[in-house]
């Protein structure tokens, strides 16, 4: 199936495919209403205030991040984002099996299912998934939100990041036979 | 090929999957004690407290058994495994297998306590567990729960959001001995008081006193009493390994098996909380008794089972728990400290904490409280058994992702499907 992969070789980190992600996401589809207007905000590596989700309803931004993260380490930047796994660790991982494999071969979560164990975030080997403060459904629990992570932009042929990226650093690539 | 598979539970479930994803054509029949549809233990905490809707509890839709073509014996009980005859027996008949995948997992350990045979008390283990506490709930004023794990704490929340005064007895000087270390700990006993949750640690039941078949007080060894309307008994599960040790199986503590999940008899798997497999950082085997490696498990012995061969290789110990407003995820052992380097990094007002503990330059153990995300870049360094030697001043900056790991291994991380 079709991926995404990063080209850290390529990266300049100039965080649009973060932009495009959220746009693509967004009511409107467009980027100073979705920051403006919605209230959308980028999830950056050290922006942790507003990955937790009581902090981000504390700090009232609770609306949902970015699904790609662009990393980094001195002038070394790759955008990362889900696997879409074969064997997905998040599924094996998920308390309530609200995560599951699409017949497509992408890994989707129930939204309204998700009960926020963080089980998930805890499985993920990429550090692909975070917590969507913008939805719970155990209001109960402070800081509960839902599992937040790439969707391959069901809408679009080649996913925003993808479409958004520059210098090509992100490809939409079928590499299983490779 | 015909599967048999005794539990419906993670392990079953994964089984039943990888077993119909290589083979169109087996025959698979899932037996089980319990009655119902497939759902999470560890959903029925939420349950009690009805946090959430029942919906909610069940692992796959309706028709899942349906869709995998899987023959079910619900509400039925294996009495006996007959490996000689490739049977299993129920009482009433025998079911005939090529593959057995034993998916029992555990039972709750009751330990001898003073006055319990005179009382009625609680396990919380199973929906019906659940069902029947609720139900018993009604009135009650005083529950006392007897052990603060993992189970017992969650169920000790439960209550304590239902309205009833919660105390929890727990022998160890600190709650949740087995998953978190000290600080860790510390943390969660603060948030649980801060719950009004009293906490009785270093502390047991020494006499349980009772009226008609019911509690109204226990007498903890340190000489105090509580009172007491409603008893939840949580000490800990056991592995299920009677019907594996009856049928001359190699049984441990749990059932023993191989990276492939089979056990000591030929085409018989084990796989979940009842199987005693390879654990990664020590390299011997153990019962690891959490969902991901119980579903781990039961892929594995699926495919081995439907003749696809397949390694495990080997568990790692995890776990993400929430209590009051502190989330925790924690990797491998974290109270093993002996001969190793201890890296920490901490934040007090926003409870914060991170520990790292590197033995030989891999990563033995690791926890994460309330800054949890990215936490299973550190699943992927200790699972491959990663010298983290070159990059460890990063592990534990709230920058740190895959970015700082060496070239080759993010190339293996984001260059190819996975
Ligand atoms: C309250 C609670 C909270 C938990 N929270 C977490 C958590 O947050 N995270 C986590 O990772 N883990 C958690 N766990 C542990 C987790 O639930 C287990 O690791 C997991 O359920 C193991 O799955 P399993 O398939 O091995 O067996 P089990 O879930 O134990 O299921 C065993 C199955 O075998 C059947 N069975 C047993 N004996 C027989 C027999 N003789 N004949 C027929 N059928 C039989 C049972 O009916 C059942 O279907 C929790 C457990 C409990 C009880």
């Amino acid at each position: 199936m079709k991926r995404v992969y990063p080209r850290e070789e390529r990266c300049i980190n100039c965080h649009l495919c973060e932009v495009a992600c959220i746009v693509e996401h967004s009511e409107t589809k467009l980027p100073s209403a979705a920051y403006h207007v919605e209230g959308l905000r980028f999830n950056r590596e050290d922006s942790r205030t507003i990955c937790d989700p009581a902090e981000a309803r504390a700090a009232g931004v609770p609306k949902p991040l970015n699904r790609t993260l662009v990393q980094t380490a001195g002038y070394l930047s790759l955008s990362t984002n889900c696997r879409h796994c074969e064997e997905p660790d998040c599924v094996l991982a998920c308390k309530n099996g609200s995560l599951y494999v699409a017949e497509d071969g992408r890994v989707l979560v129930q939204e309204d299912k998700c009960v926020g164990c963080w089980m998930c975030v805890m499985a993920c080997r990429y550090g692909a998934i975070s917590r969507n403060p913008a939805r719970s459904n155990v209001p109960a629990v402070a800081f509960n939100g839902i599992n937040h992570h790439c969707d391959l932009c069901p809408e679009r042929e080649l996913p925003a990041c993808v479409w958004v990226c520059p210098t090509n650093a992100l490809v939409f690539e079928d590499r299983d036979d490779q | 090929m015909n599967h048999v598979i005794i539990g419906n539970s993670f392990a079953a479930l994964f089984a039943v999957e990888a077993i119909r994803r290589t083979d169109q054509d087996a025959e698979i029949t899932v037996i089980s004690r319990e009655p119902q549809h497939v759902y999470s233990r560890a959903m029925i905490h939420e349950m009690l407290a009805g946090m959430v809707r029942e919906p909610m509890v069940y692992l796959r839709d309706w028709d899942f058994y349906k869709r995998m073509r899987v023959r079910t014996m619900l509400g039925r009980t294996v009495t006996r495994i007959n490996p000689g005859l490739h049977t299993v027996s129920t009482g009433e008949d025998e079911t005939p297998y090529d593959r057995l995948l034993i998916a029992t997992g555990g039972k709750p350990f009751v330990p001898p306590l003073n006055g319990l045979q005179d009382v009625a008390y609680h396990s919380f283990i199973t929906l019906e567990d659940a069902k029947k506490l609720k139900a018993a709930c009604e009135g009650r004023r005083n529950a006392v729960v007897l052990g603060a794990g993992l189970i017992g704490l969650q169920c000790a929340e439960a209550l304590r959001h239902m309205g009833l005064d919660v105390a929890v007895v727990e022998m160890a000087d600190t709650v949740l001995p087995m998953a978190l270390d000290t600080e860790s700990s510390q943390t969660i006993a603060k948030e649980l008081a801060d719950e009004g949750i009293a906490v009785h640690t270093g502390d047991t039941i020494d006499l349980i006193i009772s009226s008609d078949g019911h509690p109204t007080e226990c007498k903890l060894r340190s000489g105090g009493t509580i009172p007491c309307d409603l008893l939840v008994i949580a000490v800990g599960v056991r592995p299920n390994i009677d019907l594996a040790k009856d049928a001359g199986i190699t049984t441990d503590r749990g059932i023993v098996v191989n990276e492939h999940m089979e056990t000591s008899a030929e085409h018989i798997y084990a796989a979940g909380d009842c199987a005693q497999g390879p654990e990664i950082v020590t390299g011997i085997t153990m019962p690891i008794p959490v969902i991901p490696v119980a579903s781990t498990q039961g892929m594995i012995a699926g495919y081995n089972m439907a003749g696809k061969r397949r390694r495990y290789g080997g568990a790692l110990a995890l776990n993400a728990m929430q209590f009051g407003g502190v989330q925790v995820i924690s990797y491998g052992f974290v109270k093993d400290e002996r001969d190793g380097e201890v890296l920490k990094y901490v934040d007090p007002p926003r409870k914060i904490y991170r520990k790292v503990i590197i033995k030989n330059g891999r990563i033995t153990g690791a926890i994460f409280v309330k800054d949890v995300d990215r936490a299973g870049i550190f699943r992927h360094l200790m699972e491959k058994r990663i010298d983290v030697t070159p990059f460890k001043e990063h592990l534990l900056s709230p920058h740190f992702g895959v970015a700082h790991l060496p070239a080759e291994i993010r190339a293996d991380m984001f260059t190819r499907p996975q």
